[in-house]
């Protein structure tokens, strides 16, 4: 990794632990990584093969945030029909609500530089959420902010997020898009996302994993390949001292792996039943019985469920339109 | 740990607005369905491609996430809440 050398001279300095925060940040926020585009050869209706594009994507930022420049490069050999971006590498088609840093250190083989994708317009595939224009992307960026701002303070500030002036909403997203550290920081300081304990909840912070869980072998899909979780954590421990990444990632991890080995063949770890991410079935059975007909089964047909959804968003915060 | 099928959540199906309310206003789903299952079913009860869901009357988590663990970070009495809406109620 290149630019990333100044926080390690700032941990030198007693004094500096929020100088050498803000200069990994900032290290982090500027991280692009280089991408070769090349046009399914499938919506090439050109004679000619197009030469593949070139271009770097904000590991902070989305893959759809490139699509407009491939549209441009690519919009004359494509074939008559409407355009919905899409991506893909080694044939698992890319989510486009995943971060592109979180996916290439996810899927790239050997770091490989530029990463090289293949760029869709037609037949969005099924495995991805669903995709209604570019707004689809911005709504999804907002609406985990919400969840985020729930778990860090409750709904008094989801309710600050929902209310944000449309201009703050316009700068956060446009800092996002364009990799924009300080205009960032500028629009999330008067949101103020800090825990706070409220009743019974004690203070956490929003936290969202993916795991590789297995290398080589055919891949259908990100989600057969990763394991994926986005839950509140808490900062404190039993004893009251605050808890590192180390120790939230190690609770963590025990559980996801518990549970994947206990999916994928019986038995699983002994550990993993004294874990509240254990449901309590039986009184899930009690309270069926309870009310009688009112609980109605759904069954947990393997059938992909048909994502996308729902609008999610708030047409005067976020000016999308009704599409339904 | 018992049988994945064994392992269902309840959920409370909430109407909010102008929002049909079902007859069957609890489903149970399997604890390892997404939340997009959810989503799923509302459409289907709702008869309608068009519906906003929300946890805690406030936000929309990743439709990509278990249940288990919306249940276990959102859920209370042995349900988990879920508000649904013919048309955006908390943004």
């Amino acid at each position: 990794m290149t630019g990333t050398r100044e926080p390690c001279q700032a941990f030198n300095q007693e004094t500096s632990m929020v100088a050498s925060e803000k200069a990994i940040k900032e290290a982090n926020w500027a991280g692009q990584i280089p991408l070769k585009l090349v046009l399914a050869s499938d919506e090439n209706a050109s004679l000619d093969t197009p030469s593949p594009l070139y271009a770097l994507a904000f590991r902070l930022g989305y893959l759809p945030t490139v699509a407009a420049q491939a549209l441009e490069f690519f919009q004359d050999v494509l074939p008559p029909g409407t355009d919905s971006p899409w991506f893909e590498y080694k044939r698992i088609p890319l989510p486009w609500q995943v971060p592109v840093g979180v996916l290439y250190d996810l899927l790239a083989s050997d770091h490989e530089q530029p990463w090289p994708l293949t760029v869709h317009f037609r037949a969005f595939p099924d495995v991805l959420l669903r995709w209604d224009g570019d707004s689809t992307l911005r709504a999804a960026y907002f609406n985990s902010l919400k969840e985020a701002a729930y778990i860090f303070q409750g709904s008094a500030l989801t309710r600050e997020v929902m209310n944000m002036a449309l201009q703050a909403q316009n700068d956060l997203w446009n800092a996002v898009t364009a990799g924009d550290a300080e205009q960032y920081a500028s629009v999330c300081r008067s949101l103020r996302m800090v825990p706070k304990a409220r009743g019974e909840r004690r203070p956490s912070v929003p936290l969202r994993l993916y795991i590789r869980q297995n290398h080589g072998g055919y891949m259908g899909s990100l989600d057969s390949a990763t394991l994926y979780t986005s839950r509140p954590v808490e900062i404190f421990s039993e004893t009251g001292a605050l808890r590192t990444l180390r120790e939230v990632l190690k609770d963590l991890l025990s559980v996801l792996c518990t549970n994947a080995e206990a999916t994928s063949s019986e038995g699983g770890n002994a550990s993993s039943s004294e874990h509240p991410d254990t449901l309590d079935g039986e009184s899930a059975e009690g309270e069926e019985e309870g009310k009688g007909k009112l609980v109605e089964a759904v069954s947990s047909s393997e059938e992909k469920p048909k994502e996308g959804i729902a609008s999610l968003h708030g047409k005067d915060l976020l000016e999308i339109p009704n599409y339904g | 740990m018992s049988d994945s099928k064994n392992n269902q959540v309840i959920i409370f199906l909430r109407a909010t607005g102008d929002a049909p309310i079902l007859r069957q206003q609890k489903v149970k789903i399997s604890a390892n369905e997404k939340f997009s299952k959810i989503v799923e079913v509302l459409r289907t009860k709702t008869k309608s491609e068009q519906v906003f869901v929300y946890l805690k009357e406030s936000f929309c988590p990743s439709l990509d996430e278990k249940i288990s663990v919306l249940y276990e970070a959102y859920g209370s009495e042995g349900r988990l809440t879920v508000n649904y809406a013919n048309a955006p109620a908390w943004g």
